[in-house]
Formats: structure tokens, C-alpha cells, sequence
């Protein structure tokens, strides 16, 4: 189908417009704005949707405003053979026309006319592919809906290399549908009733492998009870053996007790004559040992009593020595004696030249005493008679001193008067006579007088009469003082003061002396000691004390030098007697080894005597020898029993009976054990052989069969429609992917132009864009940005014009595209509507010319 | 003397390959081949009716079959003696000596529970050879025949179990043939019985194996007979009889054709008693998807007749392959003619049993058949 022009008639804003369209080619319808430029796809639609009587809203939204008239709309086109122009006017005298142009002129009105127009395009028309390349305001993102268009269909197989899209086998595909899902669910998974049958085929195997363990388990213990029962045989074979063995092992065995007899006795005499041999030895041991102590005793007596005899002759050479030595030194001692008396007179002589010496001192020293004791006094009598001391000096001058203070202060502070005697009458002042001028001043009342002339009283203020007061008071203290000092004034009072400090200091100056020469005794103890010496030491006055002292000192000299060469002597004295001491020990100490040694001496004779009088030494030698031979004797009895028993092989017998006794023992006992073992067997067989083991198993092996049955079936069944199902739909798939190879074909070859030379789509079954692939990236299309999804919308919309004949076709119309395309894609957009413009035709609305300035081809027409 | 032969009865064995239907059946069946055993002898005049050996199925049976045997037993008319075999030996576990059975026996039961001679009646003797175990360690007919001297007015059978040698070699347990025949030979006994060969068989005129009186398992050749055996020191004649009801036919057939398959139809509807029948086939051949179809077809109806329909897989080599224009005339085109190309590859392949199951349902959908 094909557009050739539409006329509007007062549509919407349009009063009147016609617009003519190139067929193939592009045409740029420019709308007046937004609304203005869909009027003509408004209008295609509501031409073919609605009669010229209809009161519909849509029709009356076209309706102008204001205005009183009916929109119309005339329609040119062609479609299969058809040529026609379709006129339709709403609201206000409505109509409708039609005049079928080619292949026969035709013309009819009114709904005649709007049936046989719809009835044409029914017929020639692919309604869907006229929906799928119209697209619409506000959809341009929105791929163009393909699946179930036709003749791009038809166009597709026709391409395409085989019959494959002829053959959709709905019907088929949707009964192997069915059939794989009564055995699958929709993901394959096993349904419920196949499912369960898997299940219950393992459940029933498992329960048959339970069965048979318990069948086997019988069989074990039965397997078991057979195998107890031959070793029940066996071991009843070989119990009686070893009774047997034992038995004649035993009696073997009596038949040896004898010898084992002899053997034991002969084990115990070797005992008991070892011990008797070994007495013996031991006696004679002793015996020897007995002789060798006498002998060594003999000996060391003799060694100690020499040791003593040269003990006492050393002891008695040192006595000899001291004895000597004392005679010699008995000269020297009686000449110290006599020195010692000398000595003791010279001393007493010297003693009495000394006494007299001292008290001639003594005497010296009282008088100086009593000279300055009496210097003493005669200063303390002047100390008593003149109490001024320079203290009270200071206290008469302190008194004076106040005194003129206090006279200054009452002159100063009272009134100054003169009295002049100008005439020759007696002036009078204070009953005093005055000649000439006499100046007071007013410390007291004064009366001045002129005797009958005038009597002038003065009284001082009371200030002054109190100082004057004061002043008469200082004054009585001063006189009373001085008069009990007996003074006159201050200057002798001075005078008094000095003399009494010079008393004083030779009071001081007497008591010095005083003092030093008593040197802290009193007087009487120095005149008793003067007194002392004169009653004793008064002797003769015979020897100067010099002299006597020089004797002395010889006398002493003398004593000293004697007195050292006795000490000498003494020390050697010492010297002989100390040696003299140990020669004496030493004489004592060997004296009583010498003893001890010969009582020693004494008694081991007398043991070794009294032992040979009991066994002589000959008598304890024959005895060990007769011992020692009964010793010999019972080894060898022992040995040829010894030898006996081993003959008999003894030891092997022994080992061999006590082994078959316990053996027979040890197969009793594993006998009676497998008694219990057999007992036990027979009972779990009594009580597991008659369940109905065998018949459980059967039933479990029959059930297992059943389901196995069912199983296989289901199986195969479900395996048949699983194999279908997936066959038929890979080859389905593929079938579809070449068929829809060339409309995939005719996207990306003009695809490319926009989206670069590597630009490729996945296409899905209902022929939609699944997907771009560009450098190398590949976004589904719900990821793209709105650009390259409005992009690839047109594309796929102009693949399909161009894919579908002319015949067939429909026009593209475009309204309001591309606003989500940049200036650089709308160039190269251009160039490819361009080239389907020229084999399609294409109407572009919109009120934006400049989107679509650069389409080569295009033409540009105004509504309105 | 005569006397009726036989062995294996199996009583107690479970047929787990059957259906839930035919399995008690098939039990029950064996139960009353004892009382057609019964009948046999009292129809013959047998003196005494001998089973040598796998009397029951197992030791470890529900005692409750022990009560259903003695039942049926009590119907025989003459002395029947029983001989444990390896089924059922007399070892612990023997099923002989369990309280029902040693409780409930019948008088005229006997079980040979001793190796050696037990005289049966006047003048007939029975040299019995029972098993002890599953598995005993010699020759036990030969064990018993030991010492066993000819004795003049005096009929012996021998009652033995087991294989006799020549059939396997290694078995310790096997019966000596030469020793057999040799004392039969030397007139020490006049007649030998010998169960665990399911088919009736004669070894030498006077050592036969009776085969177990109703069959069980698709591989016996004869089973289903008793043995009415007429024997004395000189003369000896054995009567096979048929007791058994039910059949295991084990049937091979190539298919390559509707006709081959009509051919087996045929032969499936002419077989008798068809609820006591089952069936193995081993089918070969090939056969277009169509005809695989109604082979499927024919054989799901047969299974609702017989106690068994069954294939052999083992022995089984059918290949189905679409014929020419088979799936062409159905209106496949595009890729479902594809995907048919591709499962007929599979036929070769792995798989080639789910491509040929893929391959019939296509048919049946394609051509609008019963989904």
C-alpha cells in the first residue's frame, strides 16, 4: 500500500491542507507543532476507524474550535491492484466517498463506500506490517512488533534456502509437548508418578538387598552350625586322645616316683655333709688363727718393756741435770738479797732529805696567805663604808637632768613680764623691792606694788601653775636624794663613786693571791701538813738530799744488773725442767704398755692352752679329712641318681603329662564352649528359619519385578518423548535461525552505516532485536541507551520495508523520530533512510525540520 | 513294583518375572500337581510315590507351606517319600525337622532322613542318598550305595540328587554315572531316581531324572512329567506322564515384514491356555517404524491374555528404521522432516532403542493416532 496524497479540511488547526507524497521516496511532512504534525497520521487513522456518522470523542477532538464546521479527510492510494481516493466529513454534514480509480473506475458512498474500502485493504493489505512500520509520537523507542507480520513472512521464506518456514507444525510440536510433560515437568525433571516410580524402584531394590542379607544371615548360621557340628566330631575324637595320652603319661609317671625318691635324699645327705665339712674346715681355721695371736702377743710385750727401761734411763740422766744446775745459781741469788737492803736504806735517806725540803716551802707560802688576807679586809671596810656606786651616780644624774628639762619647759611656756622702777617710789615685786628693770616670768600669782600707788596682781593660767607644780616637786626629790647619799651634789656624788671602785679592785687583787697560793686547799690542811713534817722527818739534818739521791740511783743500778742475770738462769731452769717432765711422762706411758702388753701375753697363752686341751691340733686335722671323704661319697650317690632319672628321660615325661593333662582339660572346655555355640545356632535358627525369610525375599523380588516393570516402561516412554521433544526443537531452533538470516542480514547491512563496519544482532524467533554487537561489545536491548535503542528501532522498521515487495509493502511512517539521536547518528541515519527511500516509501512527521535536513532524497512539504 | 517317579516339586517358589495376577496362580499350580501326582498313582496302581529331592524351594519357607503340602498330600492314596535335596537339606535349618512339619505329617510321609537302605514295603527297598548341606563333599549316591550287597527277591531304588558326572565335572557333590550303573549292573539295585534336572530325562534305561512335575523357568526342555516306572530284576518300563498346566515357550521369530509380524500374531492366538502361558520371544530382524507400531500393537494385546508377555533383550536384535516415504506421506516438512533424518541416524547409535521409541511416536502423532 501506498500513499499518494491527503487532503485535510478543517482538522483540528488546519483549514485546509493538501499533501502530496512521493511513492517510492522520502517525505518530510513539517507540522505547524507537536499536535499540527500527527494530524495527518490521526487522520489516516480515523478515516479507516470511524464512519462518517460517528459522534466519537476522537471525532470531536478534531473538530476546530470555534468554528462550526465538520473536519474531513481525503485519502489517495494505492493498494494491489487498487487505486482509489477515500473522502470521509464528520459531525457537520457528514459523508463518504469513495472513487476506486484503477483497476476499474468505481464509485460508492456512504457506509457502501466504507465497507468496500475496508474490504480492499483486508484484502490486499498486511494490517500488521502497516501497524509494525507506523511509528508512532512517543514510541520511538519501541521496536516494531514482527512476529506474526506475514508478508515479511512470505518475503523471509522466500529468501530463505529451503521450505523450513512453511512447515510450523504447531499441532505437532504442542502433542510432543504434551507427551514430554506427562513425563517431565517443565524444567525435565521427572513428574510425580514417574518420579515416585524411580523412587519406589530404589526403595524395593534396597528392601531385596535387605531380604537377601537376612536370607544369607540364616544361611551363615546354618553354614556355621554345620561347621560346629564337624568340629564338635573332631574336637570329641581328640578329647578322648588326650585322655588316653594323659592317662599312660601318668602311669609312666608313678613308675618314677621311686627314683625321684632317691634322688631327693640323696640331694639332702650332700647338704648336710657339706655343712659338716665346712664345720671342720672352720674349726681348724680357727686353730691356726688361735696360735698366730700367741706369737704376735709374745712379741710386741717384749718391744713395750725395752721401750720402758729406755724410758726410765732418759728420766733419770734430766733429774741429774736440774739437780746440778741448782747448785750453781744459789750464789747469784743471795747477792740480789743484799743489794735489795742497800737499796732500802738509800730510799729511807732520801725520804727525810725531801721532807725538809717541803716544809720550808710550806712555810713560805702561809705567810704570802696571811699578807693578802689582811690586804682584803682593809678593802672591804671601804667597800662598807661608801655605798656610792655608779649606779646611784646615775640615778642623781638622771634627777637633775629632769629637773632643768622641766625649769626650761615652765620658762618657756609662760608669760615674760619687766617691771621698771621709773620714778624713785618703791616698786615692790613680790614683796620684793626692785631697782631698775626686772624682767620675770608669770609662773606663779605675783603681786607688784607700788606702795599706795598701785598693787598689780598677776595670776598665771593654770597651765603653767601646774608646771610650776611639778617643777617645786623634782626639785624636793633631788635635795632628798643628795642628803640621804650625804652629798652635796652630783660632782661629789661622782667623787664618792670612784673611791669606792678602787677599793673594790684591790679587794679583787687580794683575793687573787689569796687564792693562788692555797691552790684549792685550805689553810688548815696546809699548816697540818707543815705540822706533820715537823713531827716526823725532823730528824738529823745529816745528808744533803742530792747526795743521798746519787747513792741511790748507783744502789739501784747495781740491784737491776743482779736481778737480770738471775732471770737468766731461771729460763734455763725452766728449760731442764720441762724436759725433765717428759722424760718422766714418757716413762709412764711405756710402763703401762709394757704391762698391758704382758697381760695380753697372758691370756692368749692361756686360751690357745686351755683349746689344745679340749682338741689337739692333729686330733681337728683328721677330722676335716674324714668329712671331706664322706662329701665325695654322697656327690657321687646323687650323681648316679641324677644320671638315672635323666636315662628315664624324667624332666620330658613330666612336661609331656602335664601338657596332656591340660590339654585334655583345655578340649573339654572347647567342647563344652562349642556346646554352647551349637545350642545358640540351633536357637536363632529356631526362631529366624521359620519367618519366611525365603518368602519375604520372594515378595521383595516380586515387587521389585513389578516396579521394574513399570519403570522400564515409563522410562522408555519418557526417554522416546524426551528424545523427540529435544530433536524436534534443535532442529526447530535451527530452522529458525535461517529463516530469520535475512532480515538479520538487512539490519546489520544497514545497521553498519550507523553503528560501524563489526556491527551485528542476535535476532530472536518473533523477529526482534535481542541484541547488538558493536566493536566488539555485544548489550542486549533492553541495556542500550535510548539512542541506540530509537536507532536500532528504525533500522529494524526500514529492514522491513525493504525486505517486503513493493506489492506488499506499507509506507514507514515516522512520527517524531530520532529525538534521542545525536547530530552525528541523524547524518548517518540520513544517508540510510535515503537508500530505503528509494525502493519504499517513507513519510516523516514532525515539527522539527532540521532532524532531517541532511536525507538526500527527501521533500519537504507544511501542513497548514 | 511300580511306583511313580518324581522330583523337584519346588513348593514355595516365587515367579517374581510374572505379573500380580499370575503369580499366585503359578503357586497355587504347583500345589495341585501334587494331588494330579496323587491321581497318577492311584490311576496306575503304584505302590508308593517317591520325590527325590527339592520337595520345597528353600529351608527358610513360611511354615505356612507346610500345612498347604501335607494338605494336598493327604489326597495321595499311597505312601509318598520325601528326599531332602540341596534346596532343602536336613541341616540345621531343615524345614523337616521343623515343629510343623514333624507335628503335621501324615502317616503315609516319610522323610529318607538316613543315608542307606529303608525298607519301604515287602520286598522293595529304597537306598536313599539325602543331602546335609548346600554344598557336601562327595559322591553322596555312591556313599550310600557302600555296602549296599545284591539281595535276591528284594527291588532297590535308588533315591538320589544332584548332577550326575559327565554334566558338570567339577562338582564334588556330582553322582558317578559309572558307579551307578555299574552297582545297578551288579543287581546291588534294580532302579535309580534322581532329582535337580528339571526336564525329565533318561540317563540309561534304569537311572532317570523325572523333571520336576510343573515347570519352572523358560529354560527346562520337558518339564511338567511324572514317571510311572514298572520295574523287578529283569524287565524295566518307564510311562512319562503329563501333569503340569502351565507352559514357558520361549519363541524366536525375524520380523521383516507386516506379514511377519501377522505370522507371529497367528502364532501367539493358537497357543491353549494362555492364562497359564508364558511367553519369552527373541524377535530379530527389521521392520519399518509403521510396522514396529503394530508389532507394539499386537504384542500390548497379547499381554492382557497371557500369564507373560515378555522379550528376551538378551537374545533380541530388532531394528526398526523408517521405510521409504513412510514419514513423507504423514505431510512432514521443514525441520521436522529434519529431526526425523536425524533419529533415524540414532538407530545406528547409542540410543538406538529411545530413537526408535522417538521414531514410533512421530508416526502415531503425525498420522494422528492415540497420543
Amino acid at each position: 500500500m501506498r500513499l499518494h496524497r491527503i487532503r485535510l479540511t478543517d482538522f483540528r488547526g488546519v483549514t485546509a491542507s493538501d499533501v502530496d507524497f512521493d511513492a517510492p521516496g522520502v517525505t518530510v511532512v513539517v507540522g505547524p507543532n507537536e499536535i499540527g504534525k500527527s494530524s495527518l497520521a490521526e487522520a489516516l487513522r480515523l478515516v479507516r476507524d470511524f464512519k462518517s456518522s460517528s459522534q466519537h470523542s476522537s471525532i470531536k477532538a478534531v473538530q476546530p474550535t470555534h468554528r462550526d464546521v465538520g473536519p474531513e479527510v481525503s485519502v489517495e492510494l494505492s493498494t494491489g491492484p487498487y487505486r482509489l481516493v477515500y473522502t470521509k466529513r464528520w459531525l457537520r454534514k457528514p459523508s463518504t466517498e469513495l472513487q476506486i480509480l484503477e483497476p476499474r473506475p468505481e464509485q460508492l458512498t456512504g457506509d457502501q463506500a466504507h465497507d468496500r474500502v475496508e474490504q480492499i485493504l483486508a484484502d490486499t493489505m498486511d494490517a500488521d506490517l502497516w501497524t509494525a512500520l507506523q511509528q508512532v509520537q512517543g514510541e520511538s523507542l519501541q521496536q516494531a512488533s514482527l512476529a506474526r507480520v506475514v508478508s515479511l513472512q512470505s518475503a523471509l521464506s522466500a529468501l530463505a534456502d529451503d521450505d523450513v518456514v512453511g512447515a510450523s507444525h504447531e499441532d505437532l510440536l504442542d502433542r510432543i509437548e504434551r507427551e514430554f510433560r506427562r513425563y517431565h515437568t517443565a524444567t525435565g525433571k521427572p513428574t510425580d508418578v514417574y518420579a515416585a516410580t524411580i523412587r519406589e524402584l530404589a526403595e524395593r531394590e534396597e528392601a531385596v538387598a535387605v531380604a537377601e542379607a537376612h536370607v544369607r544371615a540364616v544361611d551363615d548360621v546354618v553354614d556355621r552350625h554345620e561347621r560346629l557340628t564337624l568340629e564338635r566330631t573332631r574336637l570329641q575324637v581328640r578329647v578322648g586322645q588326650a585322655r588316653t595320652d594323659a592317662e599312660e603319661l601318668a602311669e609312666r609317671e608313678g613308675a618314677l616316683t621311686e627314683l625321684r625318691r632317691h634322688h631327693d635324699e640323696a640331694t639332702a645327705r650332700l647338704g648336710q655333709s657339706e655343712v659338716a665339712v665346712a664345720t671342720a674346715r672352720s674349726a681348724v681355721e680357727a686353730r691356726a688363727e688361735r696360735v698366730t695371736e700367741a706369737a704376735r702377743r709374745t712379741a710386741s710385750s717384749a718391744e713395750a718393756t725395752e721401750a720402758w727401761q729406755r724410758a726410765v734411763a732418759a728420766h733419770t740422766e734430766a733429774v741429774q741435770r736440774l739437780t746440778a744446775f741448782d747448785a750453781a745459781r744459789r750464789g747469784v741469788t743471795d747477792e740480789v738479797g743484799a743489794l735489795r737492803l742497800d737499796v732500802v736504806a738509800a730510799e729511807q735517806v732520801v725520804r727525810a732529805a725531801q721532807a725538809r725540803a717541803d716544809a720550808e716551802v710550806i712555810r713560805e707560802r702561809l705567810a704570802g696567805i696571811a699578807a693578802a688576807t689582811a690586804r682584803l679586809e682593809e678593802a672591804e671596810a671601804e667597800l662598807a663604808a661608801n655605798p656610792v656606786d655608779g649606779e646611784i651616780v646615775q640615778q642623781v644624774a638622771d634627777v637633775q637632768a629632769r629637773l632643768h628639762a622641766e625649769r626650761d619647759a615652765a620658762a618657756a611656756g609662760a608669760a615674760r613680764f619687766t617691771v621698771e622702777q621709773l620714778g624713785t617710789a618703791e616698786v615692790q615685786l613680790g614683796g620684793e623691792a626692785i631697782e631698775g628693770t626686772a624682767t620675770r616670768d608669770l609662773t606663779a600669782p605675783v603681786d607688784i606694788e607700788v606702795a599706795g600707788v598701785v598693787r598689780v596682781v598677776m595670776t598665771p593660767d593654770d597651765g603653767a601653775v601646774r608646771r610650776r607644780r611639778k617643777l617645786e616637786e623634782r626639785e624636793h626629790e633631788l635635795t632628798a636624794l643628795l642628803a640621804e647619799l650625804g652629798v652635796a651634789d652630783l660632782a661629789e656624788a661622782r667623787r664618792r663613786s670612784g673611791d669606792r671602785d678602787d677599793a673594790a679592785r684591790r679587794a679583787h687583787a687580794a683575793t687573787v693571791e689569796r687564792d693562788t697560793l692555797l691552790a684549792g686547799e685550805s689553810v688548815e690542811a696546809v699548816r697540818a701538813r707543815l705540822t706533820a713534817i715537823d713531827t716526823h722527818g725532823a730528824a738529823e739534818p745529816t745528808v744533803d738530799l742530792a747526795e743521798a739521791r746519787v747513792m741511790l740511783t748507783d744502789l739501784t743500778e747495781r740491784l737491776e744488773s743482779a736481778e737480770q742475770a738471775v732471770g737468766a738462769s731461771l729460763h734455763e731452769r725452766e728449760r731442764i725442767l720441762t724436759a725433765v717432765n717428759a722424760t718422766n711422762e714418757r716413762r709412764l706411758t711405756t710402763e703401762t704398755h709394757a704391762a698391758s702388753a704382758s697381760a695380753e701375753l697372758e691370756r692368749a697363752t692361756a686360751r690357745l692352752e686351755s683349746d689344745r686341751g679340749g682338741h689337739t691340733d692333729e686330733a681337728l686335722a683328721a677330722a676335716l679329712a674324714a668329712t671331706q671323704a664322706q662329701h665325695v661319697l654322697h656327690a657321687d650317690a646323687l650323681e648316679s641318681t641324677r644320671t638315672a632319672l635323666r636315662k628315664q628321660d624324667a624332666d620330658g615325661l613330666e612336661m609331656l603329662a602335664s601338657n596332656a593333662r591340660e590339654l585334655a582339660k583345655r578340649l573339654v572346655d572347647d567342647l563344652a564352649r562349642l556346646d554352647a555355640d551349637l545350642a545358640a545356632a540351633t536357637t536363632e535358627l529356631e526362631v529366624r528359619g521359620r519367618d519366611g525369610l525365603r518368602d519375604k525375599l520372594d515378595t521383595a523380588l516380586s515387587r521389585l519385578a513389578d516396579t521394574r516393570r513399570v519403570h522400564d516402561s515409563l522410562e522408555a516412554r519418557a526417554g522416546a518423548a524426551r528424545l523427540l521433544r529435544s530433536t524436534m526443537r534443535t532442529h526447530r531452533d535451527s530452522a529458525q535461525q535461517r529463516y530469520v538470516a535475512p532480515f538479520r542480514q538487512a539490519v546489520e547491512a544497514l545497521g553498519s552505516i550507523v553503528f560501524g563496519s563489526d556491527f551485528a544482532v542476535d535476532i530472536a524467533d518473533d523477529l526482534s532485536i535481542r541484541s547488538r554487537t558493536a566493536h566488539g561489545v555485544t548489550v542486549p536491548f533492553e541495556s542500550l541507551s535510548g539512542g541506540a535503542k530509537e536507532q536500532l528501532a528504525l533500522v529494524g522498521r526500514l529492514a522491513t520495508a525493504q525486505l517486503v515487495s513493493a506489492d506488499d509493502g506499507a509506507p514507514v511512517i515516522l512520527d517524531d523520530s530520532l529525538g534521542f539521536t545525536d547530530a552525528d547518528r541523524r547524518r548517518k541515519l540520513a544517508a540510510v533512510i535515503n537508500r530505503v527511500g528509494s525502493t519504499s516509501q517513507i513519510i516523516i512527521l514532525t515539527c522539527e525540520p532540521d532532524r532531517f535536513a541532511d536525507i538526500g532524497s527527501a521533500r519537504t512539504v507544511r501542513l497548514g | 513294583m511300580r511306583f511313580v517317579a518324581t522330583a523337584d516339586w519346588q513348593l514355595g517358589m516365587t515367579a517374581h518375572y510374572l505379573g500380580d495376577e499370575a503369580r499366585p496362580r503359578f503357586a497355587q499350580a504347583r500345589v495341585d500337581a501334587i494331588r494330579s501326582i496323587g491321581r497318577v498313582a492311584a490311576e496306575s496302581g503304584a505302590e508308593l510315590v517317591l520325590v527325590c529331592g527339592d520337595v520345597f524351594e528353600s529351608n527358610q519357607l513360611d511354615r505356612a507351606v507346610v500345612a498347604r503340602t501335607f494338605d494336598a498330600l493327604r489326597d495321595v492314596p499311597v505312601p509318598v517319600w520325601l528326599l531332602p535335596g540341596n534346596h532343602d537339606p536336613l541341616d540345621a535349618s531343615s524345614i523337616y525337622r521343623s515343629r510343623e512339619f514333624v507335628d503335621g505329617c501324615p502317616a503315609h510321609v516319610h522323610v529318607l532322613d538316613t543315608p542307606g537302605v529303608h525298607v519301604v514295603a515287602e520286598g522293595v527297598e529304597i537306598v536313599a542318598a539325602p543331602w546335609f548341606s548346600k554344598a557336601p563333599l562327595s559322591d553322596l549316591v555312591a556313599d550310600a550305595l557302600d555296602g549296599v550287597e545284591p539281595a535276591a527277591g528284594v527291588v532297590r531304588i535308588v533315591a538320589g540328587h544332584g548332577t550326575v558326572l559327565g554334566i558338570d565335572r567339577d562338582d564334588p557333590a556330582g553322582i558317578s554315572e559309572d558307579a551307578l550303573s555299574a552297582a545297578i549292573s551288579a543287581g546291588r539295585a534294580q532302579f535309580a531316581v534322581l532329582g535337580d534336572r528339571h526336564s525329565t530325562t533318561e540317563v540309561t534305561p534304569r537311572i532317570w531324572y523325572p523333571g520336576a512335575p510343573e515347570v519352572t523357568s523358560r529354560r527346562e526342555d520337558d518339564p511338567g512329567n511324572v514317571l510311572v516306572v514298572d520295574v523287578d530284576h529283569d524287565t524295566v518300563a518307564v510311562d512319562k506322564v503329563a501333569v503340569g498346566t502351565w507352559t514357558y515357550a520361549h519363541h524366536q521369530a525375524e520380523l521383516t515384514s507386516d506379514a511377519d509380524v501377522d505370522e507371529l500374531e497367528r502364532w501367539l492366538a493358537q497357543l491353549p491356555a494362555k492364562d497359564r502361558t508364558a511367553v519369552w520371544l527373541s524377535l530379530t530382524g527389521v521392520l519399518s517404524v509403521g510396522e514396529k507400531a503394530r508389532l507394539d500393537t499386537v504384542l500390548d494385546a497379547s499381554r492382557d491374555l497371557f500369564a507373560l508377555i515378555d522379550l528376551w533383550e538378551r537374545h533380541s536384535d530388532l531394528v526398526v528404521t523408517p521405510a521409504d516415504g513412510e514419514f513423507g506421506d504423514l505431510g512432514l516438512a521443514g525441520f521436522a522432516r529434519d529431526a526425523v533424518e536425524d533419529l533415524t541416524l540414532r538407530l545406528e547409535g547409542d540410543d538406538a532403542r529411545a530413537a526408535r521409541d522417538a521414531l514410533g511416536l512421530l508416526y502415531r502423532f503425525s498420522r494422528g493416532g492415540a497420543a
